[in-house]
Order: C-alpha cells, then sequence, then structure tokens
C-alpha cells in the first residue's frame, strides 16, 4: 500500500514536470492513455491498477515516445527523491 | 388472429428493418471511420515528405524550424507558432502571429516556453539573454483593451544529436482545440527533422574529423575564430609556438597575451575580413622564433552560407630556419671578403713594390716576395677548395674516386710534406702502421691524403715548440675491445677506455688516429667541432693567435662519411688531442 502511494507521488511528479515541459494538455492526455493509471483532469493521479512499475514504465514510454530520450534525463532529479522506486 | 399475424409480421419486418439501419449505421461510420484515419496518414506523409523536401540537407536549425512553422497552418489551427533556439550564450524567441493578438498572450507564450526550456536545460534563463523577434500579423498592445489568454498549447523540444536545441510552441486563445492526433503528427514531424539533422550530424563530425586530424598533424601553427572571436581551431603547432601546449582551453586573450603585442590579432583579422582578401605580414618574432603570417577570411561554400564571412584564419609559418641560413649567407660573404680581402691586399702591395728597381735588383727580397705572393694565393686558393669541398659535402654532390692505395706510403709521403712546418717550429713526427694494417687499401687516394693533411697540419697548429705528433693506424675486430687493441699496438693516444663500448658494435675496419702533446681542447667541445658553426668566421684559435675556420674538420667528416666510416675526437686540456677515423675493410 505503502508503496504504490510512493509511486504515485513519483508518477504525479512525472505528469507535473511533463506538463511545464510539454504543456498540460499534452501532458495530462498521455497519461490517462496509460492502462493502469488513472488521471483526473487537473493531471493528478487519482489510482493506480496493476503493477505500478509496470504502469510507471507506461507512462515514460508515453512520453519518450513524444520527445525521444531527453525525457529520460529531465526525471533523473525526481527519481533521485525515490531511491526505492527502480527506474 | 388475423390482426395478430400482420402485427407479428410487422413487428418482425420493423425489426429487420431496424436491424438493417443499424448494420448500415455501423458500416457507414466503419467506412468513414477508416476513410478518416487513411486520409489522415496519407496527409501526415504528405506533410512530411513535403517539408523534408523543403528541409533537404540544411544543419540550420533555424531555417529547419521555420520550414516546420512556415507549413503548420495547412493542417492545424493557432493563434501563434513559436520557437526558442539555443544558441552558444544567448536565445532566440521567434513567434509568428497568426491573427492580431495581445501584447500579454505572446509574454504568457514566452514565459511558459522559457520555463519549459529551464527545465530542459536544468539552467535559469534572464530575460537580457534572449532576443524576442515578432512576425505575422498585428500585435496588439494591451492598452488597446484587448487581453488575449494563452487557453490551448503546447510544446515540441527539438533535440538534435541527444542535446536540446531549442523548443517549438503551438498556442491558441480556444479552450481545448488540440487533439491528441493532431499534436502527435507534429511531435512526429519534429523527431523525423531531428533525425534527418542528427544523422547528417554524425557524417559531418566523422568528416571534421579527418580534416582536424590532418590541421592537427601541420608543422604550420593553424588559428581559426569566428566572427565573434572564439577560437574554432588552435592547431598543437600552433600552441606549441604561442607557448600554450598545456592549456586544454585556449580562448582569444590568451592568444592576444602570448603574442605580447608584437601582432595585433584582432585587428588584422578584422582588416582581412573588411579587405576581404589574404594580409601577410612578412616577419614577427614570437619567443625565440620568427614566423611569416598569414591572415585570411573564411568564408561559407556551401548553400546556407554561400559567400558568408563566418571569421577568420591566422596560419604562423616558422621561418627561423630561414633567417639563420640568411644570416649565414651575410655571415659568408663577410668573412669570405674579410678572409680573401687580407692576403689579396697583401699581393696587390707587394706587386706594387716589385715594380720598383731596386727591388728587382736585390734578388734576395724579391725572391722573398715572389714566396710570399706563392703562400699568400696557395692560402686563398685551400680555403676556396675547401669552401667548395664542404658545399658539395652539404648539398650530397661528394663523388670519390675509389681505387686501391698504400696507405703506408700515403702516410708517409704526408709526413714529408708537412715536415718542414714541423721542423721549423720544432715538433717531431713520426708514425707506426700495424703489420695486419693490408699493403692496400681501398679508398679515395686523394681525399684521405687531404684528411691526413688536415689532422697533421691542425696538430702542428696547436702544438707548442718541443712538442710530438705521432700517426697510428692498426686494426680493429667487432666485439673486442678498442682500449684492448691499441694497447697491443703500442698506441699512446688519449682514447682510453673510452670508446670501448661504441667500439664493440663497430664491424672490422682500419682505425687512424694523430695524437699530439698540444694545447687540447674541451672534451665537450669534441661534437661540434666536426659539425658547420652556428656562423662562419673564426671558430678556434691556437696559442699563436692563428685562426681556424673549422672547415676542415667538417671536411675531415664528409669525407670519412662518405668512405662509410666515422671520425671522433679525444683530448684532455693542456695535455693533447686524439683525432681517429676508421675505413672499413
Amino acid at each position: 500500500m505503502e508503496e504504490k502511494e510512493e509511486y504515485k507521488r513519483l508518477i504525479n511528479e512525472i505528469i507535473s514536470r511533463q506538463s511545464i515541459i510539454l504543456g498540460p494538455e499534452i501532458a495530462i492526455m498521455r497519461a490517462r492513455g496509460v492502462k493502469g493509471l488513472t488521471v483526473n483532469e487537473t493531471g493528478e493521479v487519482t489510482n493506480i491498477e496493476g503493477v505500478a512499475k509496470d504502469v510507471l514504465q507506461k507512462l515514460i514510454d508515453q512520453y519518450v515516445e513524444l520527445s525521444g530520450q531527453i525525457v529520460r534525463a529531465t526525471l533523473g532529479s525526481i527519481f533521485k527523491k525515490y531511491p526505492t522506486v527502480e527506474q | 388472429m388475423e390482426n395478430l399475424l400482420i402485427y407479428i409480421v410487422g413487428f418482425l419486418a420493423g425489426g429487420i428493418a431496424v436491424a438493417f439501419f443499424w448494420r448500415e449505421r455501423i458500416f457507414r461510420y466503419e467506412t468513414t471511420a477508416r476513410e478518416t484515419e487513411l486520409r489522415r496518414k496519407m496527409y501526415e506523409l504528405a506533410i512530411l515528405k513535403e517539408i523534408g523536401d523543403r528541409i533537404g540537407y540544411s544543419l540550420d536549425v533555424e531555417k529547419i524550424v521555420d520550414v516546420i512553422t512556415g507549413s503548420l497552418n495547412q493542417f492545424i489551427t493557432y493563434s501563434t507558432v513559436s520557437y526558442i533556439l539555443v544558441k552558444p550564450e544567448s536565445f532566440v524567441f521567434k513567434i509568428d502571429l497568426e491573427k492580431p493578438i495581445s501584447r500579454s498572450f505572446v509574454d504568457d507564450v514566452r514565459t511558459r516556453m522559457e520555463r519549459s526550456l529551464e527545465v530542459l536545460l536544468d539552467k535559469k534563463i534572464s530575460p537580457e539573454e534572449v532576443e524576442e523577434r515578432i512576425t505575422g500579423a498585428l500585435l496588439l498592445e494591451d492598452t488597446q483593451g484587448v487581453v488575449d489568454t494563452v487557453h490551448s498549447f503546447f510544446n515540441i523540444p527539438l533535440v538534435i544529436d541527444e542535446k536540446i536545441v531549442g523548443l517549438l510552441t503551438i498556442a491558441d486563445t480556444r479552450e481545448g482545440l488540440y487533439k491528441e492526433k493532431e499534436m502527435t503528427i507534429l511531435y512526429k514531424i519534429v523527431a523525423q527533422a531531428s533525425q534527418a539533422v542528427s544523422k547528417l550530424e554524425h557524417v559531418i563530425k566523422i568528416e571534421e574529423a579527418k580534416l582536424n586530424a590532418m590541421v592537427e598533424s601541420l608543422p604550420d601553427g593553424v588559428v581559426m575564430v569566428d566572427r565573434d572571436y572564439r577560437i574554432m581551431v588552435v592547431n598543437p603547432s600552433a600552441k606549441k609556438y604561442l607557448g600554450l601546449e598545456h592549456d586544454p582551453d585556449v580562448d582569444i586573450f590568451d592568444l592576444i597575451e602570448s603574442l605580447g603585442g608584437k601582432f595585433d590579432l584582432r585587428t588584422k583579422i578584422d582588416e582581412c575580413i573588411v579587405a576581404d582578401t589574404t594580409l601577410l605580414v612578412t616577419e614577427v618574432d614570437i619567443g625565440k622564433n620568427f614566423f611569416r603570417i598569414f591572415v585570411s577570411p573564411v568564408k561559407g561554400e556551401s548553400d546556407v552560407v554561400h559567400g558568408k564571412v563566418l571569421g577568420g584564419v591566422v596560419v604562423l609559418h616558422d621561418i627561423t630556419a630561414e633567417k639563420e641560413a640568411e644570416k649565414m649567407k651575410e655571415d659568408f660573404t663577410a668573412m669570405m671578403v674579410h678572409e680573401l680581402r687580407s692576403p689579396l691586399d697583401g699581393i696587390k702591395k707587394m706587386g706594387e713594390m716589385m715594380h720598383g728597381e731596386d727591388i728587382r735588383l736585390d734578388k734576395k727580397t724579391y725572391d722573398e716576395y715572389i714566396q710570399m705572393i706563392y703562400e699568400s694565393s696557395s692560402a686563398m686558393l685551400e680555403l676556396v677548395n675547401d669552401l667548395l669541398d664542404v658545399a658539395r659535402i652539404q648539398t650530397g654532390n661528394f663523388v670519390l674516386s675509389m681505387r686501391q692505395v698504400d696507405l703506408r706510403k700515403a702516410i708517409a709521403e704526408r709526413l714529408r710534406f708537412v715536415g718542414y712546418i714541423a721542423k721549423d717550429r720544432k715538433i717531431e713526427l713520426e708514425s707506426k702502421v700495424s703489420d695486419a694494417v693490408p699493403l692496400e687499401v681501398r679508398c679515395d687516394y686523394t681525399r684521405i691524403e687531404q684528411v691526413f693533411d688536415n689532422l697533421f697540419s691542425n696538430a702542428i697548429k696547436y702544438s707548442n715548440p718541443g712538442g710530438k705528433i705521432s700517426a697510428n693506424v692498426f686494426m680493429h675486430k667487432k666485439g673486442e675491445l678498442l682500449s684492448k687493441e691499441a694497447e697491443k699496438e703500442g698506441v699512446k693516444w688519449f682514447v682510453g677506455e673510452k670508446k670501448d663500448e661504441e667500439f664493440k658494435n663497430i664491424p672490422d675496419c682500419l682505425i687512424a688516429a694523430v695524437t699530439d702533446n698540444g694545447v687540447g681542447f674541451d672534451e665537450t667541445q669534441a661534437e661540434k667541432l666536426f659539425v658547420r658553426p652556428e656562423k662562419f668566421g673564426v671558430v678556434r684559435r691556437n696559442q699563436r693567435g692563428e685562426k681556424s675556420m673549422g672547415l676542415g674538420l667538417i671536411k675531415i667528416k664528409g669525407i670519412i662519411e662518405a668512405h662509410g666510416g666515422i671520425v671522433g675526437a679525444v683530448s684532455r686540456v693542456g695535455e693533447g688531442s686524439t683525432f681517429y677515423f676508421t675505413i672499413n675493410i
């Protein structure tokens, strides 16, 4: 349960950062397209279904598909805050 | 019953009709969706092709982004399309207004883009660093009562070779305008353009590496700067000449400081760009060396930058050796004038005096004058011959005339030749040729005679009255100790064991040595005796003040090396010296 909450916080931060980089519309649209991830209209994660690690990977893949591998570099500082989460 | 039947049939018919209607509707819906998807894909392909064609092989990111933004209004609606490009020390923000828009809208777009770029680059962007360009429709000042708000927008990072080079942004005043599919097409277009440029840059980097390798290995110093005096190229030779070998990041200020005010780099680059020509600075001394400096404008040859001046290139050509040769030529001329003028002057004066009646009648004085004229002209001829021989040796035009020579006879003849002078100076001469030396040795008789003449005459020159000069010839066997071989032959010389190691590897040969017990010389200078002096003129004087120009020993070295042998000298100051050479057997 605690682990899922941590993933929730991490994903929230990722969506928030991508909203700054790409703009909130596309960042939220992409996040809402991830299976197992429920995101409200403001971009906040309300639920994660299934394996959180897989959901996180799918979300990153969504953003990588849009703007390439540079996305990973921009997420580095966020991941540092969550050392227990596997990248 | 009949009504019920009609009702059932009617119901069934209705049901079938409804089913057909729905089926038809679903079919039409699916077809339309497929057609829409197909049209979208075709359109996407067309747009990508058009943009690809227009971009061509350009590497100019600004031009590429301009092509993309110029094509966008064909398939997406927007109020503004804008981009920020990352320049080396600044940013360019360009926004194209599709319709009249308020200043606050533009500012909002710019702020959002700057924030995005700050996250991407992980650095702060100050407004002063950003150059703003606005094109397209009318920009309405907020004071005109119109305040537009950004309701829809999305950013596309511009990435080339995994580096952020800018950001492209579409924005509109209307809310929820953009669908995911539309936005995705744009991301695809930009990604494709970035990929093409990255590939092209990779090819260029390979070519650049080849060119760099060539420039790096050039003996001339090469420095290239751009229009803002940023160093684009500085090769190792340039760093070495300017004493910047250990500076990994050379900038224009380092170069200016190294030049120490002797060459105004910036002004010269400016001058050559304005004059559109290569400037030549004939002679600049930097450190210990002299340079000829070429300064040229660098112009672009490609379509994009054709004819545009990209900066300047400075080539430092080291002319120190040329300057030394020039100096040597001047010294040589001065020396020749001096050395030949004195005896010529003497000959002229004696000739004038010999015109006199009294002299002609005084046979003894007349003969003395004739002898003096002969000696002076012989000395001059010897000098000229030495100079010619040294010149031949140095230009590789020295030819030997090899034949079988009786070395014992040759040495005896040369000792007889110098015997008169030695006797006059009270110097004893002796020679010993080992029995092991063959009766005949293959060499150039005349040249070996010259070698002995020079060695004997030097030994006499640097010996004191009562001195002794010995000539020894003996055999050396490869692997044997030279000192032991000399001892066995009873040779008294200054070589001792000093050359044992060197001679161990020298093949079987004959060794000739001339030893005197004269003034000797500083042994650390031994190597220098056989090479061309740094400047022509008198290089050594003996105890009587007689001068030597050092040509004889250079000539000896040339002759012996042409025979495949080696020369050397060993000495103790105040005790004497030994000069030796080898001839291969």
